[in-house]
């Protein structure tokens, strides 16, 4: 090796070893440990097995477990809206090719067989489906309520259902409403929305059932831009807020004692890609935040929270399996499939 | 034998380039009340994550693990570039996070400005001298914006004095279509002409995207001035280059505090 050699591999090397300290450990992804306290994984981040020019994704906006234990994903690529894998990331099967939309996917058990609710945010609507994607039922735009004049102010994010089948729908791009039908999809009320005080939301992005109090189950509503959730009992009215100060959240997710919600990004580093994703015990208190700041709380209310670990781009959303490995779904980040958390 | 050392090296690195790529840290949060001060002021540093630790210069060099971890509140006295680095061992280093601090010149009077938009108008007349500003955030209330073509600004010093600089802190973030401008002129009131002189001029080039800072931009006087009147013109982007998706559109200029020495 001749001088001009030695000093050119030098400076390679030694541009290198700026990031030694990680790599040359023999460190990766998948020997960190994320989240806190009792919350705590290791990451996968090649969890999909699929080729992407067979089976792209867009943004992957919401995934669910089904009573088979396969993961379903939604995402607003047309060439495939769902895409079900089994629990390692293989293929099982994909459909759907009419949700240009696609947003927001519940899955309800209804005596025993699983059927899916797909908001669709393009086609202003939401969709009953079987499993296997046949259309069982469409809900338009709610002009009951009086709020609409046309489909295009009604941009629904995401449902829930009931245990006694009442659909509730967040129009959580449009006017901030969300909608209770019965099961046949009959008006019932709606309530939330835009206003000046507690009970109003700005961003109902999403909204699940908290069933944790058997005796006392509420709705748990998303108010994204005013980094809180707002509860409102079965009917409506207006509980209480749980601030969450600085997280953007998407929707809630229960499973066992926990509610798991993945943060689009932080105030303090806005259109920055500084999502994580949070987790909250049965008393609504922060307990770990994968890829985000250690938990910490200053009267009763916690401290303003920020990514630490770029291990996300924009999280959509998260999926918690029979096993309590969460999937991470991403909107806006490069196309990327979602990543599983094992507990550790 | 350096080769032979260097390759499993290249090997490694090269492997986990193309496998799962070690996590970065986030940048730290750089928290502090303003950018300009007069006296003294400091800056914290939010970042709390386990194994990590955040190291900060004021030499504006950049951070190292040498240099010193942050702890507690850093007092600043004189005109500061702070520059603050997240490091951890099962992570790469995070990017760098800097803000300037900057202390105040001349005695200021007053300073007038052509009416912004009115959406990021204030009613709060000493605006561009109340030694609030340098934070990365059009919406943060210390700003003015103007999407016109024009932006005059007059600046009344308390006395005549030699003027060695002109200090102006611009925002860029082009994401919100907030671009330098095309210019700055700064002009200087000659007593004998009754008239506003131009003493110097810097241009911007928009050719490709840039980070979204606090862009504090100093002008030096051509020549030898002493005057207690001052002009800047400020010519805002009058079309959104190709390379942006606001193409063709006129551009924003924000503007926040004013400084003379």
């Amino acid at each position: 090796m001749n001088r001009k050699q030695f000093i050119k591999k030098s400076s390679i090397a030694a541009t290198g070893m700026l990031y030694a300290p990680a790599i040359l450990r023999g460190l990766k992804n998948d020997d960190v440990i994320l989240g806190h306290n009792n919350k705590r994984y290791r990451i996968n981040t090649k969890w999909s097995q699929l080729n992407a020019t067979q089976y792209p994704v867009k943004d992957c906006h919401e995934m669910v477990q089904d009573k088979l234990g396969r993961i379903i994903l939604l995402t607003n690529e047309t060439k495939n809206n769902v895409i079900i894998y089994d629990k390692s990331g293989k293929l099982i099967s994909s459909w759907g090719h009419e949700y240009p939309g696609a947003h927001g996917l519940t899955l309800f058990n209804e005596n025993g067989e699983d059927f899916l609710y797909i908001c669709d945010n393009n086609l202003h609507q939401v969709f009953k489906t079987t499993i296997d994607g046949k259309v069982l039922m469409t809900l338009n735009y709610p002009k009951e309520t009086g709020q609409y004049t046309k489909a295009e102010e009604y941009v629904p994010t995401e449902t829930i259902i009931a245990p006694n089948g009442d659909i509730y729908v967040a129009d959580g791009y449009g006017k901030d409403f969300v909608i209770q039908y019965d099961s046949k999809g009959n008006y019932i009320r709606h309530f939330a929305g835009r206003g000046e005080g507690d009970k109003y939301v700005v961003n109902t992005h999403g909204i699940c059932i908290d069933n944790r109090d058997k005796n006392n189950p509420c709705l748990i509503v998303t108010s994204r831009v005013q980094n809180a959730f707002k509860r409102y009992t079965m009917e409506g009215v207006y509980i209480d807020t749980i601030p969450l100060p600085g997280a953007w959240v998407c929707r809630p997710v229960i499973k066992g004692d926990y509610l798991y919600v993945a943060v689009l990004q932080t105030n303090k580093r806005l259109d920055e890609k500084s999502g994580f994703v949070l987790i909250l015990d049965k008393n609504y208190k922060v307990v770990s935040n994968i890829g985000g700041n250690l938990p910490a709380y200053a009267n009763q209310k916690p401290e303003e929270m920020y990514q630490t670990v770029k291990v996300f781009d924009y999280p959509h959303d998260v999926c918690i399996d029979d096993e309590e490995n969460l999937y991470v779904a991403q909107w806006n980040s490069g196309h990327v499939y979602p990543y599983k958390l094992s507990p550790v | 034998m350096m080769k032979k050392l260097l390759l499993p090296v290249f090997l490694f690195l090269i492997q986990y380039s193309f496998s799962q790529p070690v996590f970065q840290l986030a940048p730290p949060l750089l928290k502090y009340k303003s950018g300009f001060f007069s006296g003294s002021t400091s800056f914290e540093v939010i970042f709390n994550q386990p194994g990590a630790e955040v190291h900060y210069t004021m030499n504006g060099n950049e951070p190292s693990e040498n240099d010193p971890v942050y702890s507690t509140a850093v007092t600043i006295t004189k005109r500061t570039l702070v520059k603050v680095k997240a490091f951890g061992k099962d992570f790469l280093p995070s990017e760098t996070v800097s803000a300037s601090f900057i202390k105040d010149g001349k005695a200021i009077r007053r300073i007038q400005y052509s009416a912004p938009n009115e959406s990021y108008a204030k009613s709060k007349e000493d605006i561009l001298n109340d030694n609030i500003g340098g934070i990365v955030n059009y919406r943060s209330g210390g700003w003015l914006g103007y999407d016109n073509d024009t932006v005059t600004i007059t600046i009344d010093l308390v006395k005549k004095e030699a003027i060695k600089n002109v200090l102006l802190n611009l925002l860029r973030d082009e994401n919100s279509w907030i671009f330098l401008p095309e210019e700055v002129a700064v002009y200087y009131y000659n007593d004998k002409q009754k008239t506003f002189l131009q003493t110097g001029k810097k241009e911007f080039l928009h050719d490709a995207a840039g980070p979204k800072q606090c862009y504090m931009q100093e002008i030096s006087p051509a020549q030898k001035i002493k005057t207690d009147k001052l002009k800047l013109v400020l010519l805002p982007l009058k079309k959104i280059p190709d390379w942006h998706n606001g193409k063709g559109n006129h551009g924003w200029l924000f503007i926040d505090e004013i400084k003379v020495y």
